[in-house]
């Protein structure tokens, strides 16, 4: 119970995962996919608030910072099931 | 300490905790300022076989401010780049290691250094060095011998005048750390305190310990806002604000194969300008936040400044020992604030205070190392600054053997507040205060001023 009650607050307050960049439907999507093709580093999006829909992108040391509610609203789905993964 | 460990966040991020920041007008060329910022507190020398360096994704930063809004004009940016010679060894090093180029030292790290100034038309970026080595850490008489002349070969000379030195040095900052935060005891001073003890000398808590120090000498002119020598020294132009951080980028993933990535703008995690600030000022729940805020930005601590918890404790932890000060502390916070401490660690000296001085940025609030640079370096240094008569020692600049300990414990307890409440008598007391220590190490006559490290296989603690 104690490790539930963890995921579903870590869950509810924070989202940080790494996805593709063709998930992200703006117009930074080009600029995103060659910076990192030529950094060769992963994408980060971090979602501090979902309510706020609101969606920091992270690649190398650059992050822009999008309000999205289609692409919060999928990372949310996901983050959901993520928190009923039992950790192995 | 000074900055060492002060917050609950970043005393487990050593690499990223700034301990010391020093600025002084050079004593060996008044044409010049020595700006030291320290970070990695209480290195102990012998800790290897993964000696103390610089953190590669760590973005060190001296900001100056010569414009008195507390935001930085001039920056001066580090970025540091390991290098691992042969990765199937433990060795730091293979044999001695006897110069720079030595192939038997197997762990390098490298170094840049860009200024960044801020202009009418936005910010411009001039990288002043590439590729700049850092001495290896002094490790013993078989891996490092000769080490002064080997660090020394690591100062370097940048374009425009300027001198810059990464590496590692003797901490020179000095405190009885196991006293003072054993309540507040000054061991000369045992036998007053509330939970008496016999009276002593002080013990240096840093005494052979190592930091890490970026040292940087630039020419007054790459301070100034209008690029001249500051000559005038009540003249607002002459002074400028100094500070240095450190940051971390936002997100920090780690991989299953034991290394990690980083990605996301840069977010500083710690900052320091005058000594003893969010080490004593700063309260322990607001100190995280503290590290994370720009000075401008500080007036929210206002409240912290103008009646400081330690000044509350003096004559409870002595009883008897500053009755002018309980006094003093018996009337409403909101009809005795600290005024001389606002000056001397918020704001700057305004001129008509103390004769023939300032080194005022404004009446905004600002954790700053503030610097008049049209004093010329005394000629015979008070390490008690200005409080000694000093006008070239802190609170203006900081020299690397300023007694800071001293001079706040006793302008805390209440030396400085006639020069804002005529009326106040400080208590005898208060002009004596010391934890009784020195930095038995000495300093360097040269920069970058900080004494050579000490090294692993002989040192000594207090």
């Amino acid at each position: 119970m104690k490790r539930r009650a963890l995921l579903t607050r870590a869950a509810v307050g924070t989202a940080a995962i790494g996805l593709a960049a063709t998930a992200i439907t703006t117009e930074k999507v080009e600029r995103l996919r060659d910076a990192a093709q030529d950094l060769g580093a992963p994408i980060v999006a971090y979602v501090t608030d979902p309510a706020n829909a609101e969606v920091v992108v992270m690649i190398g040391d650059s992050e822009v910072v999008r309000r999205d509610a289609a692409l919060v609203a999928r990372l949310t789905a996901i983050a959901k099931e993520a928190r009923d993964v039992v950790p192995s | 300490m000074s900055s060492h460990r002060e917050a609950p966040e970043i005393s487990k991020d050593p690499v990223a905790d700034n301990t010391d920041l020093y600025a002084f007008v050079d004593p060996n060329d008044a044409s010049k300022v020595t700006i030291i910022a320290n970070y990695i507190p209480l290195e102990e020398p012998a800790g290897g076989p993964n000696f103390f360096q610089f953190g590669d994704d760590v973005l060190y930063e001296i900001k100056i401010d010569n414009d008195g809004d507390a935001v930085e004009d001039v920056t001066y940016q580090f970025r540091f780049r390991t290098v691992l010679g042969n990765p199937n060894t433990f060795l730091y090093n293979t044999g001695p290691i006897t110069s720079l180029t030595s192939s038997s030292w197997n762990m390098r790290q490298f170094y840049s250094v860009t200024r960044v100034a801020k202009g009418d038309d936005g910010r411009s970026r001039t990288v002043l060095g590439t590729d700049l080595v850092s001495p290896p850490v002094r490790i013993g008489p078989r891996s490092t011998p000769g080490y002064p002349a080997l660090a020394n070969a690591a100062i370097q000379t940048l374009a425009g005048g300027r001198k810059v030195f990464a590496g590692q040095r003797d901490e020179g900052f000095y405190v009885d750390l196991g006293s003072i935060f054993d309540l507040g005891a000054l061991r000369p001073f045992g036998n007053l305190h509330l939970l008496p003890l016999p009276a002593t000398g002080g013990k240096d808590g840093t005494k052979g310990y190592n930091v890490h120090s970026i040292a940087l000498q630039v020419p007054k002119t790459d301070l100034t806002r209008d690029g001249t020598t500051p000559t005038d020294v009540m003249d607002p132009g002459s002074v400028i604000g100094i500070w240095a951080t450190a940051s971390r980028q936002r997100g920090r993933m780690h991989r299953d194969d034991g290394q990690s990535d980083t990605a996301g703008g840069w977010v500083q995690v710690s900052r320091l300008g005058s000594p003893l600030i969010n080490e004593v000022v700063i309260p322990l729940g607001k100190k995280d936040g503290w590290n994370a805020r720009e000075p401008y930005r500080d007036g929210d601590f206002l409240a912290q400044y103008q009646d400081p918890e330690l000044q509350n404790l003096l004559p409870v932890l002595y009883p008897g020992v500053f009755p002018n000060l309980a006094a003093l502390l018996a009337a409403p916070a909101a009809t005795r604030t600290r005024d001389d401490l606002i000056a001397i660690l918020g704001t700057g000296i305004p001129r008509g205070v103390v004769g023939g001085f300032q080194n005022f940025t404004g009446t905004r609030l600002a954790d700053m190392l503030r610097l008049n640079m049209a004093i010329a370096p005394s000629a015979s240094p008070n390490t008690f600054g200005l409080l000694g008569g000093d006008l070239a020692g802190f609170p203006n600049g900081r020299r690397v053997a300023d007694n800071v300990v001293a001079i706040e414990l006793r302008a805390i307890a209440g030396v400085t507040l006639p020069l804002v409440r005529p009326s106040y008598t400080a208590d005898a007391a208060a002009a004596l205060l010391t934890d009784g220590t020195s930095n038995s190490e000495g300093y360097l006559a040269t920069f970058p001023y900080l004494m050579h490290p000490n090294e692993g296989y002989e040192h000594s603690h207090d």
